[in-house]
């Protein structure tokens, strides 16, 4: 039979080291995890508003190839995969009133959508994100998948995008 | 010595409190100074693109201005609007002449006169106009002729004219488009009072319209005589008969100024507009970022910068005349201002955003 215990000394120092364990260490990591989260959030965000850019001011058969190669170009520095894992870069083309239209010069009025997916790795995938392959005990899923998105109107005209009418010279010669 | 109590637990999380807060603001720092440098990259590159695009749309409607004046004013007074000064088949020095079949200038007396383009020889258009004169005539014009010219050389003054109407819109245009960058880049973002706080404006370009005077000079003359010489001396239209005029011309004044042309040399180069927008650490409204920096180590705001490139175009053509010659150099033919101007005018110069430079300068 178990005896009382005589005296409670050191109950404080269990208790601190329970705490600190527990919840100082989860606490803070959690608020570590969430700003990277957020970090990686605002990174690809930007990314995603300059290869916009990049889709409304170059050439239609252009716009796939190069839009790849700026995001690549602006997030390469960041992707690391025990943080950042972009997987997938797609660009289309919308109409952004909903249906076709034209402008005075009757010129199509075309946008163009850039969607970024991108992965952070968690740390602490079971408490964060605990679900994987639709199972709670299986480690959770490490990665965090995230989209980012920005849509711009195209620049009208692609034929003078480097010079200024029919029979001119480029606007660098 | 007093005995320190180990049975009062009250506190002890005060510490870890402490502790997760300082995590907890560090965090929050990063995430405020983060968010604010993102906001700003953005703010900074649309301040950029709207200035290169509000510059170019500016530039844009200066061409068409100057383009239409080009036309209505210098190239086509009173003439109905299709034809220009020196509609006037000129051979002889100051004795102009045309001849056809009967009825042929009667019925289109302009267009044969447009073969001579020689536009200083600017006669009036009611010279121009035929009366059927069976036989031989010579006719002495009144005064009302040297009027009619006199109106023409005025409207041409007017508009062509050093300070005249044509300058007024040419020569401010690259102070005010500097003015208008500015002022678009200012208004891009505004504090909690109202006051612009938006980036700072740098031109990386010279705004240039690329137009020149044309300073080869307009003679005008009047009428002093017509000779008309009939063959039959009656009318015939089947089979045709010999019809020729023949006019007396003498000066009536000389301007130096006519209308404006496009420079080859820099025409093509100045419809590219590329402006830089900078908010420097120092602007007044980075006043407190990056926030917590002593914690941080004492690290410095970054100057934010963006680019951007605008461009005029027009699918029609560059509705000037190019040339590739000094002012006083330039080509007297009228017909190209027409032509260019006929081929551009439905078109019209337009402005939008262009690639910076070549492969990902956007």
């Amino acid at each position: 039979m178990l005896q009382p215990l005589k005296n409670n000394h050191g109950q404080g120092i269990v208790e601190t080291l329970i705490v600190i364990i527990l919840f100082l260490t989860a606490g803070v990591f959690a608020l570590v995890q969430l700003s990277i989260v957020i970090y990686n959030n605002l990174l690809v965000n930007e990314a995603s508003f300059a290869t916009g850019r990049v889709a409304v001011v170059c050439k239609k058969d252009e716009v796939q190839s190069k839009t790849q190669q700026a995001a690549l170009l602006i997030l390469g520095p960041q992707v690391s995969p025990q943080n950042l894992i972009p997987t997938k870069v797609s660009v289309w083309e919308k109409n952004p009133l909903g249906k076709a239209a034209k402008d005075y010069a009757n010129q199509d009025i075309l946008a163009y959508t850039t969607r970024i997916q991108f992965f952070t790795r968690l740390m602490f995938s079971s408490l964060l994100n605990p679900f994987h392959m639709f199972s709670f005990y299986s480690g959770g899923n490490p990665y965090f998948e995230q989209i980012s998105r920005a849509r711009m109107v195209k620049s009208p005209d692609e034929k003078y995008y480097w010079k200024a009418y029919p029979d001119a010279k480029n606007f660098n010669e | 010595m007093p005995k320190i109590s180990t049975n009062n637990y009250h506190g002890q999380a005060l510490p870890y409190f402490f502790m997760m807060m300082v995590v907890l603001l560090l965090c929050w720092m990063m995430i405020i100074n983060l968010g604010r440098l993102m906001y700003e990259k953005m703010m900074v590159q649309n301040a950029a693109d709207n200035a290169a695009l509000s510059i170019a749309a500016y530039r844009a409607r200066v061409l068409n201005k100057l383009g239409a004046m080009n036309y209505y004013f210098i190239g086509c007074p009173l003439y109905g609007g299709e034809d220009g000064l020196g509609n006037y088949f000129n051979l002889f020095g100051s004795l102009a002449v045309i001849a056809g079949p009967y009825g042929f200038c009667l019925q289109m007396p302009l267009p044969p006169m447009r073969v001579g383009d020689n536009k200083q020889k600017v006669v009036s258009y009611l010279d121009t106009i035929d009366h059927f004169c069976p036989g031989t005539e010579l006719v002495n014009q009144g005064g009302e002729h040297r009027q009619a010219i006199s109106l023409i050389r005025t409207l041409v003054d007017a508009y062509a004219g050093e300070n005249r109407l044509q300058d007024a819109v040419r020569k401010p245009y690259p102070g005010t488009a500097t003015l208008l960058g500015r002022l678009v880049t200012k208004v891009q973002s505004k504090n909690s009072s109202g006051e612009n706080i938006g980036p700072e404006f740098v031109p990386l370009t010279t705004f240039s319209l690329g137009l020149k005077r044309n300073r080869s000079g307009i003679t005008y003359y009047y009428v002093t005589g017509r000779l008309c010489i009939s063959a039959p001396p009656i009318p015939i239209v089947l089979p045709s008969g010999f019809h020729t005029h023949f006019w007396f011309l003498e000066e009536l004044d000389h301007k130096e100024n006519a209308w404006l042309y496009a420079d080859k040399k820099t025409f093509y180069k100045s419809h590219k507009i590329t402006v830089q927008a900078v908010k420097l650490s120092s602007h007044d409204s980075n006043r407190g970022y990056p926030f917590g920096d002593r914690l941080f180590g004492g690290i410095e705001w970054p100057d934010i910068m963006a680019i951007a490139s605008a461009a005029t175009y027009n699918d029609g053509g560059p509705m000037f005349p190019i040339e590739d010659v000094e002012e006083k150099d330039a080509s007297n033919k009228i017909s190209p201002v027409i032509d260019e101007y006929k081929k551009a005018e439905n078109k019209g110069w337009r402005a939008h955003l262009v690639p910076v430079g070549s492969g990902l300068l956007h």
